[in-house]
């Protein structure tokens, strides 16, 4: 359907190549995915295919194409950029009005395409009050209403959480299956797409590495033991190959391969520490809300602890977060030893940024100098200094707000999903680095698997109060649905099996 | 329990969707307030405007939520008040004398003036939250798209972005506040320049922003084709019928006008009120079209209670 023929590309006033002899052919009626470390080039490679949104550079080399640019749609990775009006119905008519459809062929695309969404209930409403699920879903559905061919996807689901995450994928499957539209999709967690994936590239650089059938290159990939895609192997694949030699994808395909394990990891000692700050009953309401977010919580906050919060969309993570922060005030109850200095990664990063340019933004009179090298040459952002904050892609602006908040050096640190949209070799500096710190972390995530990996604590949110909490050996082992795709694999054996170093023990 | 519902309870629905001239389509109800905002200016006639007054009061409180009727009086006292204080020292026209004001005539005339330029700007101003309530942003956009089709849409967008870029603002001063920059502290100086940084800083985000969009919207071949709209009005016998009755009414009223009905002149003399057959005929055409959101809802009510007792 599209095929790239030694395509080489570079921004317009860029000296490096952004892609590199690309030899690709995207085949016809399947789902392809595109995966690499941020600024790898893939959203580059996804937005030449349509020439409508091809950026400016110099090309060499060619991409044939069988159809025309008009029976391409294509979702981009902000769902809040995606959803230009008023209200939803709108939004979803745009696309049509643009091409000058006729009212009678929008009207019945708008009523068959809503319905095989689903998504009837959202239409009078306006795209601020839906969740990142929906608005993606919505821009989806959008998509979908000039009838492509082809569709390409960029990074859709790194805003989104994990359930939010399966419920796109599966909407994108039954469109590949029922209409046969080709699809796109670049993605750098391959944890949730590779079950859904029938082509895979892996990127590097501009360079398209490896590309063929997902369980070959992720065979490939741990066989050469290329350190600058292993990260990106899942737990599930990496663990099936080194255990029984062949991939899995899925915690099912797993299952039918463990057949017995002893495993017992010993419990850890119980560290006594003192608190460093703390609420006690705790309530919280917005302005016109129907239901509080807390509702009597109360919680200890630790010195050096690195505690996760997780729980669903609204379950309040984030309000928690903004009332020890300092910016919400509880109505009721009390908070108890404040620290020191406190930092707060907001969850939306452009809103930390103040300065026009990155050195700026980490740089402050009489900070730690060696700490500063350290810090932007193991987080990878030395390259960056001199550049914009905006000017980066959003990986690499999350390193760029962390540098800031450790450089502080504060005793409390605040951080809201701050694994949203890191590359999986990025991840594991991240957590080197907060655990160098000292500092006691609380995290609001969706990430089970870093958080099995690098918490001491884990807490779940629901109804408005602490659910339950424990270590996560013992909060994930109990856990049927909010536990790692390892642990679900592995339970019917041994249920202490959570982590990939876990695998690596037995 | 219904039975026992009073007229006004019937007609004044909690909600608007169940409130028959709401229903009505957008069109119509635009020509219905072209027609309204007409005899706002039109009538100069202390009876008439007074009337179209009280008349766009009651639809105002048929349609319109208490809380913003309250602050809209709030918010008017004031404007009124120093209208009909201005006015007269300004203007010194006409020949009844009230009093002398360091030499200056203050005349029964510029102060009656003032009194009727204010219930003019009043019935304006009341009139427009009738229409803000029966005309949302949807229905608007829905009439003008036709017209201008890509101002249609940049108004869409700008309604959303606004609120979008309020809630920004918030969740910058927010996250500053968390690394030691607050704008409410310090001196004065010191404020501004706190602010206008922060400032800076939302306007680089939306910039970003818009970069994003423009690409969004290259993607969806905005601007490449004449625009169509998508239209979720349905135009039915009964829209035409209301149009026409409204179209008639306006057309007798404004000859009526044309032959000097519901004139009233002040300056540069004041004469007593005179109503005579042509007053008489704009008037009760005029109450008639005034009346016409009523009668729907009354006639609509009625279909009801007639239908549920089937």
């Amino acid at each position: 359907m599209i095929k790239f023929d030694d395509f080489s590309f570079s921004y317009a006033l860029s000296d490096t190549k952004a892609l590199r002899h690309i030899h690709l052919e995207i085949p016809e009626n399947k789902i392809t995915v595109l995966c690499g470390k941020s600024g790898c080039g893939k959203t580059t490679l996804l937005k030449n295919i349509k020439d409508e949104i091809a950026p400016a550079g110099e090309k060499s080399g060619q991409i044939s194409k069988t159809i025309a640019s008009g029976e391409i749609s294509m979702v981009f990775q902000n769902p809040d950029t995606q959803l230009l009006c008023g209200s939803v119905l709108h939004d979803l008519a745009f696309g049509m009005e643009n091409r000058g459809f006729s009212q009678n062929t929008m009207r019945k695309r708008m009523a068959e395409t809503v319905c095989f969404f689903g998504i009837e209930p959202l239409l009078n409403r306006s795209p601020e009050t839906l969740s990142g699920g929906q608005k993606q879903l919505v821009a989806l559905c959008s998509a979908m209403m000039t009838h492509p061919k082809l569709l390409l996807l960029d990074e859709p689901l790194s805003q989104l959480d994990p359930i939010a995450q399966t419920h796109f994928l599966e909407t994108l499957k039954r469109i590949n299956e029922e209409f046969s539209v080709t699809i796109v999709l670049s993605e750098h967690r391959l944890h949730e797409v590779l079950p859904f994936a029938d082509q895979i590239g892996m990127m590097n650089e501009g360079i398209l590495a490896y590309y063929g059938e997902p369980k070959s290159v992720l065979k490939t990939i741990v066989d050469d033991d290329d350190d600058a895609f292993l990260h990106f192997v899942p737990d599930i694949a990496k663990a099936s190959l080194r255990l029984y030699g062949k991939v899995a994808l899925t915690p099912r395909e797993l299952k039918s391969m463990v057949t017995k394990v002893s495993y017992q990891k010993e419990e850890p000692a119980k560290k006594k520490t003192d608190e460093i700050t703390s609420c006690k009953d705790l309530v919280f309401s917005y302005p016109h809300a129907e239901a509080y977010v807390l509702k009597r919580l109360s919680l200890t906050i630790n010195k050096g602890e690195f505690a996760c919060v997780f729980g669903g969309n609204g379950s309040g993570k984030s309000t928690l977060l903004k009332i020890f922060a300092g910016v919400l005030k509880g109505y009721s109850g009390k908070i108890r030893g404040k620290a020191d200095r406190v930092s707060y990664m907001p969850q939306n990063v452009n809103a930390y940024f103040l300065s026009d340019v990155i050195e700026d933004e980490i740089w402050f009179e009489g900070c730690d100098a060696a700490y500063y090298e350290a810090l932007i040459s193991d987080l990878g952002i030395k390259h960056l200094l001199k550049r914009h904050p905006y000017d980066v892609s959003s990986g690499e602006a999350g390193r760029v707000v962390l540098a800031s908040v450790l450089l502080k050096k504060p005793q409390l640190i605040l951080l809201d999903e701050p694994t949203k949209g890191l590359d999986p070799e990025s991840k594991e500096t991240v957590a080197r680095l907060l655990k160098e710190s000292g500092a006691a972390i609380f995290m609001a995530t969706h990430d089970l698997e870093f958080a099995a990996q690098y918490a001491d604590r884990c807490l779940m949110l629901f109804d408005g109060d602490v659910a339950y909490e424990d270590i996560p050996q013992h909060f994930f082992k109990e856990n049927r649905y909010y536990t790692t795709s390892l642990n679900k694999a592995f339970r019917h054996a041994s249920s202490d099996v959570i982590t990939y170093e876990d695998v690596l023990r037995l | 329990m219904e039975v026992h519902k009073g007229f006004w309870q019937r007609c004044r629905q909690k909600n608007k969707l169940e409130s028959a001239f709401y229903g009505m389509h957008p069109g119509v109800i635009f020509l219905y307030f072209v027609g309204l905002f007409a005899f706002v200016f039109m009538w100069n006639h202390p009876v008439f405007s007074l009337t179209v007054m009280a008349f766009i009061l009651l639809l105002d409180a048929l349609y319109v939520e208490k809380y913003k009727m309250m602050s809209a009086f709030k918010g008017f006292w004031i404007v009124a008040l120093l209208i009909i204080l201005i006015n007269p020292l300004t203007n010194h026209r006409g020949t009844h004398i009230l009093f002398y004001l360091s030499d200056n005539p203050i005349t029964l005339e510029a102060f009656l003036y003032g009194v009727s330029t204010s219930v003019m700007i009043f019935s304006m101003f009341m009139a427009f939250l009738v229409f803000n309530a029966l005309i949302d942003s949807e229905r608007f956009l829905f009439l003008f798209a036709k017209f201008f089709p890509k101002i249609g849409f940049i108004t869409n967008m700008s309604i959303r972005y606004t609120s979008v870029f309020q809630k920004r603002a918030q969740n910058i001063i927010d996250v500053a506040k968390t690394r030691g920059i607050e704008v409410n502290s310090g001196k004065f100086r010191h404020k501004i320049e706190t602010a206008g940084h922060l400032l800076k800083a939302l306007i680089s985000w939306c910039l970003e922003e818009g970069m994003m969009i423009a690409e969004v919207l290259k993607a969806k071949e905005y601007g490449q084709k004449r625009r169509t709209t998508y239209n979720r009005f349905k135009l039915i016998s009964a829209d035409i019928c209301l149009a026409i009755v409204l179209v008639l009414s306006f057309t007798v009223n404004t000859s009526l006008f044309y032959y000097g009905a519901g004139q009233y002149a002040m300056y540069p003399r004041l004469l007593p009120l005179a109503f005579d057959g042509y007053d008489l005929a704009a008037y009760c055409v005029m109450i008639f079209y005034l009346a016409i959101p009523i009668l729907v809802e009354f006639f609509y009510a009625w279909q009801r209670r007639k239908n549920r007792t089937v």
